[in-house]
């Protein structure tokens, strides 16, 4: 097991800068829509029309999309944690899982900017780069993977 | 149990650190913002008076004016719009509203212009406020269309226009000398974005001064200032 998790201490720099880059760049977001009554548009704005839109937040209870980029982040964060303090490969499966969720996500708000806004955000943008390749990450990660850490993790699963 | 505790813990307690030194940040930048709109926050009594032309709304004589630069395109001025009616309406009598054009033509609102023409030439026919509140009502609808023109001009029939003389104005560019001014005026005093508020030719920075609630209170402070508190 120490073995494996050295192996692959990789995954573990890289999932966790990524996600530790993607909940500040949420948090900015969060922060930025709930302080919206005082922002203005500026002559370099574009910002603002996203994050005052209709998609800014949930259709139910109101929860800004972006706060939903800092649960995402943090679910990757944690499943790296897991893995640092147990000293264990991060979890396969989860973490594709959740990637692609999170991949699917992005997809689905970059195209509410692109075909209905019609306005880019680049914080947005950001956190899309960011789950996206978090989604690359995991598919590699899941490849490289595949032989090594089945059977070492069979057991414990 | 202790497995997953810990790792909760810590990713906690590093979102917790993270989100400490992001907002940390963020408010220093705001604090930077009132620093360097200073040199435009006292007027001359020319600049002054420039502030209390244009269309307006609300008693001629009141004794507060607020003077409001935005663009129709301006989802952030479309946003504030309830707050500017709910100060008109809970100070009747006391205060009034003049719209300055401050469009951010070209970039970022291509039809930014445009629609300042339309309420202007709404304006002639007497219906400047009407086309004001539909332009913001409607923003998504033309905010990006590369015509906006044949849009403006069902709005216009919409809240009763003559439609020719609507469409013709339109075409001429009407108001072209206020939107001009008025845009040149702004720049002078240096505003970096839509909307500004003047509170009686004072700029009321709304990122420092606590946005729409913070102007509200303002507005009641300078309005009791005018004309006592008892009334």
């Amino acid at each position: 097991m120490a073995q494996a998790s050295k192996r692959f201490g990789w995954s573990q720099i890289v999932f966790g800068l990524l996600a530790i880059a993607g909940i500040i760049d949420a948090t900015i977001l969060t922060i930025e829509h709930y302080t919206r009554d005082g922002l203005s548009c500026g002559f370099t704005g574009g910002c603002e029309r996203v994050l005052t839109s209709q998609y800014s937040e949930l259709p139910i209870l109101g929860i800004p999309t972006a706060l939903l980029g800092v649960v995402f982040y943090a679910v990757v964060l944690f499943l790296v944690m897991f893995s640092v303090i147990n000293r264990e490969p991060i979890r396969r499966l989860p973490m594709l899982a959740w990637s692609t969720i999170g991949f699917v996500s992005s997809l689905g708000l970059t195209s509410i900017q692109a075909f209905i806004i019609k306005a880019w955000c680049q914080y947005c943008l950001l956190s899309a780069l960011t789950s996206t390749l978090i989604f690359i990450f995991a598919i590699v990660y899941w490849f490289t993977t595949r032989s090594t850490i089945k059977k070492e993790s069979d057991n414990e699963d | 149990m202790k497995k997953y505790l810990i790792p909760i813990l810590f990713t906690a307690a590093i979102i917790a650190l993270l989100v400490f030194a992001v907002r940390a940040s963020m408010s220093e930048d705001n604090n930077v913002k009132p620093a360097e709109s200073t040199p435009a926050a006292q007027l001359t009594d020319e600049q002054k008076d420039e502030l209390k032309q244009g269309q307006s709304k609300g008693a001629d004589d009141a004794k507060v004016v607020l003077s409001e630069f935005a663009d129709f395109q301006c989802p952030a001025c479309k946003a504030f719009e309830p707050t500017l009616a709910e100060i008109l309406a809970e100070n009747e009598g006391k205060v009034r509203l003049v719209f300055k054009h401050f469009p951010l033509y070209p970039s970022p609102h291509k039809n930014a212009l445009v629609s300042a023409y339309a309420s202007e030439a709404a304006g002639k026919q007497g219906k400047f406020w009407e086309m004001h509140d539909k332009l913001y009502e409607t923003q998504d609808d033309w905010a990006e269309a590369s015509d906006p023109k044949d849009k403006f001009v069902e709005y216009a029939r919409e809240l009763g226009l003559n439609t020719d003389d609507f469409s013709r104005d339109l075409n001429a560019e009407a108001g072209k000398d206020v939107i001009d001014r008025d845009k040149a005026f702004g720049t002078e005093l240096k505003l970096s974005g839509t909307p500004t508020i003047f509170v009686n030719g004072e700029e009321f920075d709304l990122r420092s001064g606590g946005g729409a609630e913070g102007l509200k209170a303002k507005v009641k402070q300078v309005v009791e200032e005018a004309y006592g508190t008892g009334q």
